[in-house]
């Protein structure tokens, strides 16, 4: 038995958010698959639940609620801790923070490969949401096995499965000029299996909003503007295919994604000729082999690769970046420990304008899971070194978890994470901002536990948090001069976790999340010492209420968060909001199965703000077709479905 | 033939020139150099000989000096009795012709005072930005013995000040970060404001990035105006009057009191077009926005209702500018306003002339700019360019900053910062500044002196920021490093008296910036 079996056990799919599918409609149990089921194939390496068993981890699936969201974001954000700061607009950017650190200190993985592009930050916006079939959300410091930048955590996007033989395709257009599909075929192939999606859409993004630099004066006057150059066009495929050689593996990956779009600016200072086309593709290979007494290994090789051209809005500059790694991860089970271990050689580098840093990057990280007397306490101390380029940093971890009775489970967790500064803040000066060779890394230590229970009924977890950043990169306003970025901060963070999920019928379920946050800003500047860190809320929750009859599906879900500072000194901020959204799927035909969804975002049109105070759209539709081919199935009705691809 | 031997026949020819050849000329065949004239058995320059000032023999009496072949007052000072005299410092004529000070009062900055327990020297306070991104309030005392920096101090609210203003010995202090106005004792620059008013709204989310607080006296308050330029607002606020509010911050016991402000309203630009400190005559306000190359003429008779009256597009004195408005390369010029100011019944702006060039981060520039609007005429009509800034020589370029000098005369003379145009290295260290100097043009816009900084020390050289004028003193921020540099002028033009000429060295006032720089009244 591997180790992520053990982690599996110990976390258990309590952690999953899933939904009901159409499979498990009560129609559905009337006709039981006949189907030979595909065998689920083992987490990989990089998945929490093996790297790292006692951390407190959310599975959201993507696949089954594609249709009812527009960005993984926004899935993703629905785990406890996460709060999703969007620009504004399908195919803006998109970032997200975590129990309180930066965007920067998120490492956000696709398939295991690091996305947090030149300036550290990973831009959600540029996931193909069809490409994904689930996000696995691991909170708190995780730099022992997932190296630098996980000050926060880690978000791990897995890609769609290639096991299942289905053809499917989707076309859907909505508010604002949004138009986008999606086509993807899957199964064995040549012996082993495949998949290839393809995707496209456009979003004019030309939403209003209200302006009223004098609001709460005599003069005031409100005026609902446009949003100008918000507009986004993006394309991308994604190409898998896998099989066995003797007695390994090999999987291989591609994904191509491009995005061209606008950018809109500040509402106070629009950029109407700003303008962005981003280009990345990823490849990879995966040599794997279980043996017999339970110990794996597998051997990675990665490519990935960026390109950004800015132009407009007073800012210009084309920026390459290149990263190839080579990497072995293995387990080997000893006794009542399984010593898990991880090493990789890579290479990074940019080229942007008359900048072209470079640096090899190496790692190497042990793990024992110990699990003394009858195997319901995991005690996981591990520790990972890291070089990339001058910088070497540690990162210890110990971890604990105790599986209770009844399906409680308790775990905690303390360690020590740190990030490297990115290309853009070292070396490559970008528009108004400097790059400082001088920068040193950021570094993080957290602890934190929980407890939940899962059962038939659903599950419920809750957990607390401390952490402590300190050496964190700030850009600072220097008129009139540009911004250079410094170690010049430091923050607090702790808070309260919980998530739960009830399915108390088999045509009904209420899923959500909530955190509670409090930061404080420890820099020694008065005006800022002890204010709460902006774009931080207190209070955040999501409530999810699906309900499912026979072909029809109705959903609604609440997104709620209170104020948050738009600035250190905490004088302005953006109020707290409740953002609902509500939509039906309706199950036209069963083979081929024909679904058509309609969805409606933020119903009380709510005029809210995000990231640097851009404007989110107000009330919006959506309106999607999906139709699904199941090949080497029978009963269309009995078979798992759009909705259900996702679901373990 | 070689070069020496050319050089030393050339080194002959002019010692015979300048020591022998004289002697051989007669009076009759004096030959005067161009800009001087004959008189008698000498050349004279009746441009500036106060003994043949416009004509041989025409002498300047009563303190009159001769300045462009005219007989005129020193600058910095006004007719009194038909005698040239210093209001801001001749006790007989203390601020006015005829005020005489009380005995045992001195005559500081044309205010009869007590000198003897001090304070009479002139105070400054600039608004400084650290290397960290924080900042703090720096007094500065122009004493007897050179420039004096007292300790930094700044409210524990604030950051630092994007611009400051002033009602009677009550400083307001648009804060950064918080985007608020801040209201500070003078006397206790370090105290906690109790009153803060928001210059933003919750529809926008920038930081205000105020750049001009205004303060004009009405009825029995005061009627403030600040800029925000960062989220394109003019706010508008009643407050007390400049002599009621000292004491309203004074609320004994060392507490601190409130101005109490009222927000009566303002006006709000377009979005992107930054608008920037203005300039105010009758109850308009006639605002630069950098971002479109226009003024904006604003009637704020009614804060709650302000009205854009006129437009005056300054692209068409760029094109009628020396170049055509095009570099050498063909590239277009472009102006960008960036300060304007009342003066003599007319408004001046300073406009950049300017082409960004993004990739590089950096500019191009073109010649000086300063647009004169006539405020009795409407449209294009109304605006012209002030000629000849910077001479042939070509001494100025990037205008930034003016300021008219409160001399009391009819016709006030200004001058004009050149900021000069700018080179950087990699981490935006300016490597090179040419044409950057500061000019005083006269009543009639002519240029009768220019000053360019002194350079030395390892802080690079200086650019000519804002420039702050007490008396006869002017006080001028360094761009490049946050330096001060302190002139005197008088008939001859500027004296430099702190800077690097006589191997001194400017402080550096502030570790990074000057956000703003006003003279402060005594606490």
């Amino acid at each position: 038995m591997g180790s992520w079996r053990w982690a599996r056990a110990c976390l258990g799919p309590a952690l999953s958010v899933a939904s009901i599918a159409w499979g498990q409609s009560p129609a559905a149990v009337e006709l039981p698959p006949v189907d030979v089921p595909v065998p689920a194939a083992p987490p990989p390496p990089e998945s929490p639940g093996v790297r790292d068993p006692t951390g407190l981890t959310t599975v959201v699936d993507v696949a089954s609620r594609r249709a009812e969201v527009s960005t993984v974001g926004v899935l993703v954000s629905e785990a406890p801790g996460v709060v999703l700061q969007q620009s504004g607009g399908l195919g803006q950017s998109e970032q997200l923070t975590l129990r309180g650190a930066s965007s920067t200190g998120v490492l956000v993985l696709l398939d295991g490969v690091p996305l947090n592009g030149l300036g550290g930050i990973a831009d959600l916006s540029l996931v193909p949401l069809p490409a994904v079939q689930q996000a696995e959300v691991l909170r708190g410091g995780a730099g022992a096995r997932y190296g630098a930048g996980a000050l926060g955590g880690v978000v791990n996007l897995v890609t769609r499965s290639a096991a299942q033989p289905v053809v499917s395709g989707d076309v859907g257009v909505g508010s604002f000029g949004t138009y986008q599909g999606s086509a993807s075929a899957s199964g064995p192939v040549l012996g082993g299996s495949g998949l290839l999606e393809l995707h496209a859409g456009h979003s004019d993004g030309d939403f209003t909003y209200l302006y009223d630099p004098l609001a709460g004066t005599p003069a005031s006057n409100p005026k609902l503007l446009v949003r100008q150059n918000n507009q986004a066009t993006w394309f991308g495929g994604l190409a898998k295919a896998g099989g066995r050689l003797g007695t390994w593996r090999l999987d291989g990956l591609f994904q191509l994604n491009a995005v061209s779009r606008g950018l809109a600016g500040t509402v106070d200072a629009p950029t109407p000729d700003a303008h962005q086309d981003f280009l990345g593709f990823q490849a990879g290979a995966r040599l794997s082999r279980s043996f017999g007494s339970g110990a794996d290994t597998s051997f990675r090789l990665d490519a990935r690769r960026e390109g950004n051209t800015f132009r407009g809005g007073g800012f210009t500059q084309d920026t390459r970046w290149w990263q190839a790694s080579l990497g072995w991860d293995g387990t080997l089970p000893v006794g009542n420990h399984w010593l898990s271990g991880s090493a990789s050689v890579g290479l990074s580098f940019a080229d942007a304008d008359d900048h072209a840093p470079r640096w090899a990057v190496t790692s190497v990280s042990v793990q024992d899971e110990w699990r003394p007397g009858g195997g319901k306490v995991s005690l996981v101390p591990s520790i990972r070194l890291d070089q990339a380029g001058p910088f070497v940093g540690v990162s210890p971890k110990l971890g604990v978890s105790w599986a209770l009775p009844a399906g409680v489970t308790l775990q905690a967790n303390v360690g020590q994470s740190y990030r490297i500064p990115s290309f853009l803040e070292l070396y490559i000066p970008s528009g108004t901002q400097l790059a400082n060779p001088d920068l040193q890394p950021e570094r993080g230590v957290s602890v934190d536990a929980g407890a939940g229970i899962a059962g038939a009924p659903g599950m419920f977890r809750v957990a607390g948090f401390a952490a402590q950043y300190e050496n964190l990169i700030i850009y600072e306003y220097q008129p009139p001069l540009p911004t250079r970025p410094q170690n010049a901060s430091a923050a607090r963070a702790a808070g309260l976790e919980a998530e739960g999920r009830l399915q108390p019928a088999r045509w009904m379920e209420l899923s959500g999340s909530y955190a509670l946050l409090f930061t404080e800003n420890i820099r020694a500047i008065p005006a800022y010492y002890l204010k709460e860190i902006p774009f931080r809320p207190r209070h955040r929750g999501t409530l999810r209420l699906a309900f499912q009859a026979d072909r029809v599906r109705v959903h609604g879900t609440m997104r709620a968060q209170s104020l948050m500072w738009l600035n250190r000194s905490n004088t302005q901020s953006i109020a707290g909001r409740v953002l609902v959204d509500a939509g039906v799927d309706v199950l036209v035909l069963r083979r081929p199965e024909v679904v058509l969804s309609f969805n409606a975002t933020n119903i009380g049109d709510v005029q809210t703000r995000d990231l640097d105070a851009y404007p989110l759209p107000g009330r919006a539709y959506f309106a999607r077709l999906t139709v699904r081919f199941d090949l080497g199935r029978a009963p269309a009705s009995a078979s798992p479905s759009f909705f259900s691809e996702g679901t373990p | 033939m070689t070069s020496p031997v050319r050089t030393a026949l050339a080194a002959l020819f002019f010692l015979l020139a300048g020591v022998g050849l004289p002697g051989c000329l007669s009076s009759s065949d004096l030959q005067c150099a161009t800009g001087t004239v004959r008189c008698g058995d000498t050349c004279v320059a009746t441009q500036t000989d106060n003994n043949n000032c416009g004509a041989c023999g025409a002498a300047c009496s009563g303190g009159n000096v001769c300045s462009a072949g005219a007989c005129v007052c020193p600058v910095g000072q006004g007719i009194c009795s038909g005698i040239c005299t210093a209001v801001a410092s001749d006790p007989s004529n203390c601020g006015f012709c005829g005020l005489r000070c009380a005995q045992g009062q001195a005559c500081n900055q044309g205010v009869c005072q007590d000198c003897s327990q001090g304070g009479c020297q002139t105070a400054l306070i600039a608004g400084c930005i650290d290397l960290s991104g924080g900042g703090f309030l720096q007094r500065i005392q122009d004493a007897p013995g050179g420039l004096v920096l007292e300790s930094p101090a700044n409210p524990p609210v604030a950051t630092f000040p994007d611009a400051l203003g002033l009602i009677g010995t009550a400083l307001l202090y648009a804060d950064h970060d918080s985007s608020t106005l801040l209201e500070i004792p003078v006397g206790a620059l370090g105290t906690a404001s109790s009153e803060r008013l928001s210059l933003v709204s919750d529809t926008t989310g920038s930081k205000a990035i105020s750049t001009q607080i205004h303060v004009e006296a009405v009825d029995a308050g005061t009627r403030i105006y600040v800029m925000s330029s960062g989220v394109n607002t003019l706010h508008i606020f009643g407050g007390p009057s400049p002599g009621q509010a000292g004491a309203l911050l004074d609320a004994g016991g060392g507490a601190v009191g409130a101005l109490g402000l009222q927000n009566l309203g303002g006006a709000s630009f377009d979005p992107g077009s930054f608008p920037e400190p203005f300039a105010k005559i009758g109850s308009d306000v006639f605002v630069p926005l950098n971002a479109t190359g226009k003024v904006l003429r604003v009637d704020v008779s009614n804060p709650a209702s302000a009205t854009v009256k006129d437009t005056f597009d300054l692209q068409p004195l760029v094109t009628a500018a020396p170049g055509g408005g095009v570099l050498p390369d063909g590239g277009p010029l472009a102006a960008s306003p960036a300060e304007a100011i009342a003066r003599n019944g007319f408004v001046y702006v300073a406009a950049n002339v300017l082409r960004y060039d993004p990739a590089r981060f950096v500019s191009d520039y073109g010649p000086p700019l300063v647009a004169r609007i006539d405020p009795t005429k409407t449209g294009q009509t109304a605006v012209s360019a002030v000629q000849g800034l910077g001479g042939d020589a070509g001494t100025c370029q990037n205008v930034e900053w003016l300021a008219a000098l409160p001399l009391g005369t009819a016709a006030q003379p200004m001058l004009v910062s050149c900021a000069g145009a700018r080179t950087y290295d990699e981490s935006f260290n300016v490597t090179s500044v040419a044409n950057t100097s500061l000019l005083l043009l006269n009543g009639t816009d002519q240029q009768i002196a220019t000053w360019t900084p002194s350079n030395g020390g390892t802080l690079g050289p200086a650019s000519v920021g804002r420039a702050v004028v007490q008396n006869t003193t002017v006080y001028v921020a360094d761009e490049t490093a946050a330096r001060l540099y302190v002139l005197d002028y008088g008939t001859n033009g500027f004296v430099e008296r702190v800077g690097y000429l006589d191997g001194g060295t400017p402080p550096q006032v502030c570790p990074s910036y000057i956000t703003d720089l006003l003279v402060s009244p005594a606490p």
